[in-house]
C-alpha cells in the first residue's frame, strides 16, 4: 500500500532541532493518520450500530413524551393528541378501508396465471411480520409488496404496478390478517445488510428539497408539535399501521406512496415506489419500530 | 491645397469608421454567443446535465424539475426568451441541490439522535 504525499502540500521551514528527513516522516504519518481518519468516517461502522441507533429513538421519544408509553406510539399522532384521538375513533366504528380488505381477500383467492394462488407464497397470508428483511442471496431488502410480486412471478403472472390499487388492497388484506404480530426485524449484521440499513437511515436524517427538511426535521427534532393544524408523530410508530387508508387520498395506499408525498411536500422528487431508497427507509424505519405491534390497516388523514 | 487634403482625409476616415462599424455589426450578429437560439440551446443543455447530475446524487428538486420542463418546451416552440430564463432557472436550482447533498454527505450524522451514555452500557443482546 502506497499513501501519495500531493495531499500534504507542506513547506520546509527553518526549524531547528528537527532534521529534515524526520520532519518528512511526521508528516507522512500525519497523512496517514489523516486519511486513515477520513475513510472511518465512511465506514459502516461510524454510523454507529442499529441496537443503540433503536435505543436512541427509544429514549429520545421517552424523554419527548413521558406520560406515553412507547408502545402506544403505533397510533401515531393519536397517542398523544386527545381531540384527533377521539375523531379517529368514532372513524375507526366504520372504517372506509374494509372494502378495500374485502377485495383484497377476493385477489389473494383469486387463481394465478399458472393455476396457483397467493396463497402458495404466503400460507394463510398472515405474514405482514415477517417484512421487510434482507436478503442475502439477493443483497437487497424485500418488503411486502416486493414479496407479492415476485409470487405472481414465480406463477407466470404480470407483476402489479406499485402505485396502483390491486397490490395495496392484496397488502391491505394481508396486514388484516396480520395484525397484532410483533414487529420483529432481525438486527443487521452482514455487511450488506448493515449498508442497506444505514442507507435508511442516511436518508432519514438527510435533508432533502428546496425546503431542506429531513424526515427527522419533523418526526424528531419537531415530532408532537404543530404543523399549521397538524400535529406531527413520531417515527416510531410509523411502519406499524400500512397500507393505510387517507382521507387526503381517498383510498388505500402504501407506505412508499406516504414516502413520496413527504418528498414532494419538501419540494425533493420522490423515487419510484419500491425503489432501493425507500425500500431501505422502511428497513431501519421497521428495525427502529422493533417490539410495537401491527395495526394495519388503520386511517390516516 | 491643404483644406482640400483635409476633406479628403476626413472623408476616408469617416468612409473607414463606416465600413468598420458594419464589419463589426455583422461578425457580432454571425457569433453565435449573440443568436438567441443558440444561447438557449446551450442554457437549456447545461441544466439538463446538471440536473442529471443532482439526480445521480439522489438530491432532484421538484422546482428545478419544472424549470426544466418550462425550458425545454418553450425551446421547443420557439420561444427562446423564456427558454433561456427558465433554464438558468433550473440551473440555479440545480447548484442549490448539488451544494445541499454536499453539505448532507456529512451533517446527517451529526443529526442523528444520540443513545444516552446510560443505554450503551446496558445493550440488549441480538
Amino acid at each position: 500500500m502506497s499513501f501519495k504525499k500531493e495531499p500534504c502540500n507542506y513547506s520546509l521551514t527553518n526549524s531547528p532541532g528537527i532534521s529534515i528527513p524526520a520532519l518528512m516522516n511526521y508528516l507522512a504519518i500525519a497523512c496517514v493518520v489523516t486519511i486513515l481518519g477520513y475513510t472511518g468516517l465512511q465506514s459502516p461502522l461510524a454510523y454507529g450500530d442499529p441496537t443503540a441507533d433503536r435505543q436512541a429513538m427509544r429514549a429520545l421519544y421517552q424523554k419527548r413524551f413521558p406520560d406515553i408509553p412507547v408502545e402506544a406510539h403505533k397510533d401515531g399522532v393519536y397517542a398523544f393528541d386527545q381531540d384527533a384521538r377521539e375523531q379517529w375513533l368514532e372513524l375507526e366504528d366504520f372504517p372506509p378501508y374494509e372494502i378495500a380488505i374485502d377485495e383484497g381477500e377476493e385477489l389473494f383467492n383469486t387463481a394465478l396465471a399458472d393455476g396457483a394462488s397467493y396463497s402458495d407464497c404466503f400460507g394463510d397470508g398472515a405474514v405482514k411480520g415477517q417484512y421487510p428483511y434482507f436478503d442475502e442471496n439477493r443483497s437487497e431488502v424485500i418488503t411486502l409488496e416486493l414479496a407479492i410480486n415476485d409470487c405472481r412471478s414465480q406463477h407466470d403472472d404480470q407483476p402489479l404496478a406499485y402505485n396502483g390499487p390491486e397490490i395495496a388492497r392484496v397488502a391491505a388484506y394481508i396486514a388484516f390478517l396480520s395484525r397484532d404480530q410483533i414487529i420483529a426485524v432481525a438486527e443487521p449484521t452482514s455487511p450488506a445488510a448493515l449498508a442497506a440499513y444505514n442507507d435508511g437511515k442516511r436518508f432519514y436524517s438527510s435533508r432533502k428539497g428546496q425546503l431542506n427538511f429531513a424526515c427527522s426535521s419533523c418526526h424528531v427534532q419537531l415530532a408532537g408539535k404543530r404543523l399549521r393544524s397538524e400535529r406531527l408523530s413520531a417515527s416510531l410508530g410509523h411502519v406499524t399501521h400500512w397500507p393505510a387508508y387517507r382521507l387526503k387520498w381517498q383510498d388505500v395506499g402504501s407506505l412508499h406512496r406516504r414516502f413520496a408525498r413527504c418528498n414532494q411536500q419538501v419540494r425533493a422528487e420522490p423515487f419510484a415506489q419500491q425503489s432501493p431508497e425507500y425500500r431501505n427507509l422502511e428497513y431501519f424505519l421497521t428495525y427502529i419500530a422493533n417490539g410495537l405491534p401491527l395495526n394495519g390497516p388503520a386511517i390516516r388523514k | 491645397m491643404n483644406s482640400s487634403n483635409n476633406k479628403i482625409g476626413s472623408a476616408i476616415a469617416l468612409a473607414l469608421m463606416l465600413i468598420a462599424g458594419l464589419l463589426l455589426s455583422a461578425c457580432t450578429k454571425q457569433s453565435p454567443n449573440h443568436d438567441p437560439a443558440a444561447l438557449a440551446k446551450n442554457a437549456v443543455d447545461q441544466a439538463q446535465t446538471k440536473y442529471q447530475a443532482s439526480e445521480q446524487a439522489a438530491y432532484a428538486w421538484v422546482p428545478a424539475k419544472v424549470a426544466l420542463t418550462l425550458a425545454t418546451g418553450a425551446f421547443e416552440a420557439g420561444d427562446m426568451e423564456t427558454a433561456l430564463i427558465e433554464a438558468e432557472r433550473a440551473t440555479m436550482l440545480t447548484e442549490a441541490s448539488l451544494a445541499q447533498a454536499k453539505v448532507e454527505q456529512n451533517a446527517w450524522l451529526e443529526r442523528f439522535p444520540k443513545p444516552p451514555a446510560s443505554t450503551t452500557e446496558t445493550r440488549e443482546k441480538p
